[in-house]
């Protein structure tokens, strides 16, 4: 098995020497560049996306080698186990993935920790880790597709996937990728066998085979959808591209400007005041409220959504916040020396969490800069070089953003809108207390847009939620226009509904196809990260059946059957007992509003049923009212 | 016989209707001028007869065909003109639109030199050995006449460092005034009075806990006489031989300027207040005594300035200029040139600035759109005009070739001083500008109250009222009860009724007063303010609508106790408090923010709780980056009034803060007014305005603007 091993490193060790000397030297030139340690999040996706082509390509030349018959036979008539030679030949691979991409990466991370004063952090010190796990998962998922049985040859390639999809971060990120280079190294060695084609016959084999394919076909349905979508795009109806947004719905009020927007809130009100409010929005100046944060940032996050550094340009220095130290750690922009340390207050107290600069306000000093971390606003001062604290929110409530709002301050939390005398914001010693503190009529997740005139008396605020109209995890789209005076009282003066653009067949399409696979797929990426307060929504409740319709049939209380598709079997079944449902008015009623298009979200008979003997004369879904914004509830596509 | 008798029941049945309708009719006119013309002893008024020869003088002047809005636009080249204390030369910032330069001559040569190509300085000072100061926001620059400039201190920043003053004895200092920084964490930052020399070395003249806000030495160089805020007064500290000892404090709303220098015998001088209910200029001992040196001798005015020897800083001029210009020499050695100079330049408020050869002297009047500046030699009495520059055109920064002369001087309409009795018997005073070539009784009335409230409408050159005049019109500025430049007396006795009450009402009587006594046609009254003056409008059109025919207010709060808490709220609080918090000072003017009940009724009193009352058409002006007065007030009158179905019209500049800066929105503004008062009031129809102002007009209406042009 050693000599294995060693052959096949000797095998592919000028192609990993060049792809290592070549990578090192990227990332050195690089680094003379910009700080490799602080770049946004679409930097690491695409070193990720490159580490694991390197991995995938090597996975598939490297077995492909040996895939021919007879090749494969000369390989496994060794003395040794098939799992010992599996063993040597990915050993091998692994350790050419870790000489060409996790050593260049260590060795670069070294040169910035013992040549410069850049910061670099125990999770900058996992990124090697991180990169060569990637690649070997890629590297494995590639072997497996050379060896496995030819249908399930993709399977494995899902398993990566996950990596994409989950919001785990540090360790626990660092957790899921060896989870699934283990359960993919499972995978090579059950197919790592003298008869390739053979299925895996032991019952843990199969079920460790059972599930990347299942979610491989599932992946493959999302794609199909996908596809479809484009094809929907390319076709000119799709809501997001036609010329005019579906009237009344989420998109047209996503397009709206905030003075259009808090108009169409306010057509909804039925207040007293509305009629002078809306001429008032027409002639006002119109301000929005808007998050700089999207996500919660844990500590060691081994990346960052954005840059954690902050420029003093009046003092040529860059600040840059370390995760070791939950501090700044300042260098010179000039010659790149290290000017120190900076925490919170005059004993440089570590902060209470992960820092990201969050620009400046009105009023501040030249030089100055704003920082977020938590629940806490920071204030950098250039001349005392000191970081104060400026407000607190209640209750360790995250802080999305902060921002001028007329000559008052706004600070976004995750759960309420904060509104601050704008006399304070300037005084770097003032920690501000709230003057309004606006509870959001909605999850944070969900929200699309704070729009608010300011009145003499308060404030007029709309909020948007909107967010989450395609996915199945939020809410179904709504506005809220709230009166807020000047003593603090709230008042809801109006509450829109918004009509979906999209069926409920396309928002929970990950869902209807295999709910549990949907809900494996989300335990998987939500399970390990930390709890995210910005990404909290107030999922609407799936439709199991259209609410629009009466939950009986109208002319036939006894069925169950909510359509009045379910007519035709009732008809059947109740002509016997004087049941006329012909001649009921209700039925009548139906009959001409077009809704009787032969489709059911009744019983799973019933829609078998209707399947095969489908009423073309009834089925014009261009007739249904499910398009009207009125009805937004209603949606044919769950009952197909 | 029946038919007879019918015509003639009908004939008489008409004639009694038409004998009551004559009735009714003479009837309803007398009370109508019994309300529009009050018994207010009009006739009894003592500046009747300068009045009715002002008015006599204008009527006799020619009139002129209207000028172009933009003639009372242009704005002066020069800036920050200063003397050097010996008097050899005088420099000024030349600033043409784009760039602002630094020049200077000597006195006894016409020799301009340009220094500095490019400064961002707003203002000059001299050393007292001839360096030249360079004033910017965030810095001080020293620039010798023959040398190369430098920095002498940063200003601003978190220390908020800022000039008090050229050092009045040591050859090349100035006084800077900083905070400390904290010696703990929590502890506060302190104060700290500091001497700069030439070469930037500091010298610590006084640290401590309170604010410096003035200070005053003796011949030596010695601290003698600090200032500094004590709560919400300021204390005048005198240093002695047991250390620093308070001999006077100034309470909120007085007045006190030190004078930079003291006397030999250790006698601080001072322009303020204590003890006196109008500014003049106070004597104070060591031992806290004090005496009045001089005061307006007509009991009507602050004093204004005072203009000091450049040698000794004795005070040697005192000058008053609230109703009319006077200057007093207060030594003899200023008698005889002072006399000799207003002898040759009479009627003019003069900006007196001694140096030891020449006298620098600043001409100023209602009818000159711009100093004009003179050199005087007081030995030989010689005056000599220097700087003629021509105006920076209203637009367009400078263009060459295209320069604009002023106006002349007897083109433009003099303001007259008046004065009335208010109702309560405070006398009040104002100015009033007549058109030219018309009588004055038939003219339209424009009344122009003054923003602020704690400000004053002046007799200096007005642009916007010459403008009114020169299109016909009678123009008159109250200097309503709570205006400045009259005493302390008179500043504080509006109790804070900013409503519609004590105020408004010196506002309302002063028109009456002026109409009866033949001023202006009754029937054609309007009335055009900004801000404070805004506000009075709106009242004046909401509460009096028989008088007022119709208003424009710009940037006009339309609720006053609101928008003074408002500003309580935002940055622009920390802005206006100078030493004590804005709201402390609004205390002292009877304003206290936390008085629910005050507020509540300046707000029941207020135009916007009161839009259903309004009768008369109403333009509106409110600036998106206004600190002063929030856009969302003005919005929410004018979309209270649009739903009332009022007739108003309301246009708002993005970029505009509290005051008109861009030359197109001002004009635009004058346009605006001009079209409103021929609308309403009969005036000259204005001249279509060009293409640059009809597109801003485009991009800033919101009511009832487009279709004006």
């Amino acid at each position: 098995m050693w000599d294995l091993f060693k052959a096949e490193l000797l095998r592919l060790r000028l192609w990993t020497a060049a792809y290592a000397l070549a990578h090192l030297g990227v990332l050195v030139f690089l680094a003379r560049l910009v700080d490799l340690a602080q770049q946004p999040l679409l930097v690491y996706r695409v070193f990720g996306c490159v580490y694991a082509l390197s991995g995938l390509l090597l996975g598939l030349y490297q077995i492909a080698t040996y895939r021919r018959p007879a090749t494969w036979l000369q390989l496994l008539h060794r003395p040794l186990a098939p799992w010992r030679i599996a063993l040597a030949l990915h050993g091998a691979g692994a350790v050419l993935l870790l000489a060409g991409i996790g050593l260049p990466l260590l060795l670069t991370a070294a040169g910035q920790a013992l040549l410069t004063a850049r910061v670099v952090d125990v999770r900058h010190w996992l990124l090697p880790v991180a990169a060569w796990l990637i690649a070997c998962g890629l590297y494995l998922a590639g072997s497996y597709a050379v060896l496995g049985l030819r249908r399930a040859a993709l399977a494995a390639l899902v398993l990566p996937l996950i990596w994409l999809t989950g919001q785990a971060s540090g360790a626990a990120a660092i957790a899921m990728q060896v989870l699934v280079v283990a359960w993919l190294a499972a995978l090579v060695l059950i197919v790592f066998k003298p008869d390739l084609e053979a299925p895996p016959r032991r019952p843990l084999a199969v079920a460790a085979l059972a599930l990347p394919l299942q979610l491989g076909v599932y992946v493959a349905f999302l794609v199909l959808c996908f596809a479809l979508e484009m094809l929907w795009i390319v076709q000119g109806s799709h809501p997001l591209n036609a010329v005019t947004a579906p009237a009344g719905g989420a998109i047209e009020t996503d397009r709206m400007d905030g003075r259009q927007r808090l108009l169409a809130g306010l057509a909804a009100s039925d207040d007293p005041q509305a009629a002078l409010w809306r001429e008032q929005v027409a002639l006002a100046d119109v301000l929005s409220v808007g998050g700089q944060i999207d996500r919660v940032l844990p500590r060691q996050a081994l990346t960052n959504r954005a840059p954690m550094e902050l420029d003093d340009a009046e003092r040529r220095v860059r600040w840059v916040f370390s995760h070791d130290r939950m501090r700044l750690e300042g260098y010179r922009l000039t010659d790149g020396s290290r000017v120190g340390e900076l925490g919170v207050g005059g004993d440089a107290a570590p902060f209470a969490a992960p820092a990201l600069p969050a620009g400046t306000l009105p009023g501040l000093p030249r030089g100055d800069a704003l920082l977020i971390a938590g629940d806490t606003l920071y204030q950098y001062g250039s001349e005392t070089g000191r970081v104060s604290p400026r407000l607190r929110l209640d209750a360790g409530e995250p802080l999305a953003g902060v921002q001028p709002l007329g000559d008052a301050v706004a600070a976004l939390g995750t759960q309420h809108l904060y509104v601050y005398d704008g006399r304070d914001a300037a005084d770097a010693t003032i920690v501000l207390t709230p003057r309004l503190r606006i509870a959001l009529p909605g999850a944070y997740g969900d929200l699309a847009a704070i729009d608010l005139v300011e009145r003499v008396d308060g404030y007029l605020v709309s909020f948007a939620f909107t967010a989450q109209q395609s996915r199945p995890h939020g809410a179904l789209p709504y506005q809220v226009v709230l009166a807020v005076d000047d003593g603090g009282r709230v008042r809801t003066v109006a509450r829109r509904t918004i009509a979906p653009d999209f069926p409920a067949l396309y928002r929970y399409r990950s869902w209807w196809f295999s709910p549990a696979l949907y809900a494996l797929r989300t335990a998987a990426a939500e399970r390990p990260a930390v709890p995210d307060p910005f990404q909290a929504t107030e999922a609407a409740p799936i439709p199991r059946r259209s609410s629009r319709w009466p939950s009986r049939c109208p002319c036939c209380p006894c069925s169950p059957a909510p359509c009045c598709c379910a007519i035709v079997p009732c008809r059947r079944r109740h002509a016997s007992a004087g049941c006329s449902p012909a001649r009921s008015s209700a039925f009548r009623r139906w009959s001409r509003s077009g809704c009787c298009t032969g489709r059911t979200s009744g019983p799973t008979r019933q829609r078998r049923r209707m399947s095969r003997r489908p009423d073309r004369s009834r089925a014009s879904p261009r007739r249904c009212d499910l398009a009207r914004p009125s009805s937004p509830e209603v949606s044919c596509m769950v009952s197909v | 016989m029946h038919g007879v008798r019918l015509i003639l029941a009908g004939l008489l049945a008409l004639a009694l209707a038409l004998v009551s309708v004559a009735v009714a009719v003479a009837v309803a006119v007398a009370v109508a001028v019994a309300v529009a013309v009050p018994s207010v002893a009009a006739a009894t008024e003592p500046a009747d007869a300068a009045l009715q020869a002002a008015a006599a003088a204008a009527r006799q002047r020619a009139q002129t065909a209207p000028r172009p809005r933009s003639t009372f636009l242009l704005r002066s080249r020069l800036r920050g003109v200063a003397l050097a204390p010996d008097g050899r030369h005088v420099a000024w910032l030349l600033d043409d639109g784009r760039t602002r330069s630094v020049w200077a001559m000597p006195t006894d040569a016409d020799a301009p030199r340009r220094l500095l190509p490019a400064t961002d300085a707003e203002q000059l000072r001299w050393t007292r050995d001839g360096q030249l100061l360079l004033v910017s926001e965030r810095a001080l620059f020293v620039l010798p006449i023959d040398g190369v400039g430098r920095l002498l201190t940063p200003l601003g920043g978190a220390d908020e460092r800022s000039l008090l003053a050229v050092d009045p004895v040591h050859p090349a200092a100035v006084l800077v005034v900083e905070r400390t920084q904290a010696t703990a964490a929590a502890a506060p930052r302190g104060w700290r009075l500091l001497r700069v020399d030439g070469q930037g070395g500091r010298t610590v003249l006084y640290e401590g806990a309170q604010q410096v806000t003035d200070a005053a030495f003796a011949a030596d160089g010695t601290l003698a006489y600090l200032q500094r805020v004590d709560g919400e007064r300021l204390a005048i500290l005198h240093a002695g031989t047991g250390g620093w000892h308070e001999v006077a404090h100034c309470d909120p709303l007085q007045r006190c300027t030190l004078l930079p220098r003291v006397g030999a015998d250790g006698t601080l001088w001072m322009r303020g207040d204590l003890g006196i209910d109008r500014v003049g200029l106070l004597a104070l001992s060591p031992d806290g005594t004090r005496r009045v040196v001089h005061e307006d001798p007509l009991d009507q005015a602050d004093l204004d300035a005072v203009a000091l020897d450049p040698l000794d800083g004795r005070p040697l001029i005192a000058s008053y200029r609230s109703v009319a210009p006077a200057d007093y020499a207060l030594a003899a050695a200023a008698a005889v040139p002072l006399a000799a100079l207003q002898a040759r330049l009479p009627q003019r408020e003069l900006a007196v600035t001694i140096g030891a050869a020449r006298w620098l002297v600043g001409e100023r009047a209602s009818t000159l759109p711009d100093t004009r500046w003179h050199l005087y030699d007081p030995a030989t009495g010689i005056l000599r005009r220097i700087l003629d520059e021509a105006p920076r055109p209203a637009r367009g920064g400078a263009a060459i070739g295209a320069a604009v002369p002023w106006p002349a001087e007897d083109t433009l309409a003099a303001k007259t001083p008046v004065a009335w009795t208010a109702s309560d018997g405070l006398r009040l005073h104002g100015f009033l500008t007549l058109p030219a070539g018309i009588d004055a009784a038939r003219a339209p009335l424009l009344v122009h109250p003054h923003g602020g409230p704690w400000a004053r409408s002046g007799r200096d050159y007005s642009g916007f009222v010459q403008f009114l005049a020169d299109r016909g019109y009678a123009v008159f500025e109250p200097n309503f009860r709570g205006s400045t430049g009259h005493g302390r007396g008179y500043l504080l006795a509006a109790r804070g009724d900013f409503g519609d009450g004590r105020v408004q009402q010196d506002v309302v009587e002063g028109t009456r007063q002026l109409l009866a006594r033949g001023i202006g046609d009754p029937a054609r009254v309007g009335i055009v303010g900004a801000s404070f003056g805004g506000y009075t409008a709106l009242l004046g059109v909401t509460g009096t609508p028989d008088l007022f025919r119709v208003a424009i207010a710009g940037v006009p709060p339309p609720d006053f106790g609101w928008t003074l808490r408002w500003v309580a709220r935002s940055r622009e609080a920390r802005a206006l408090a100078q030493y004590i918090g804005f709201e402390a000072w609004l205390r002292q003017v009877d304003l206290e923010l936390a008085d629910e009940a005050l507020l509540q009724r300046l707000s029941d009193q207020s135009p916007l709780a009161n839009a259903a009352r309004l009768t008369r058409p109403v333009l509106l002006f409110a600036g998106g980056e206004d600190r002063r007065v929030a856009l969302r007030g003005v919005v929410e009158y004018a979309a209270q009034l649009k739903r009332l179905g009022k007739d108003v019209a309301l246009y708002v500049d993005p970029d505009a803060g509290h005051a008109l800066e861009d030359p197109v929105a001002r004009e635009a503004w004058l346009y605006l007014t001009e079209q409103m008062l021929h609308r309403y009031l009969g005036g000259p129809a204005p001249a279509a305005p060009d293409a640059e102002v009809a597109r801003y007009l485009a991009r800033s209406a919101r009511i009832g603007i487009a279709d004006t042009p």
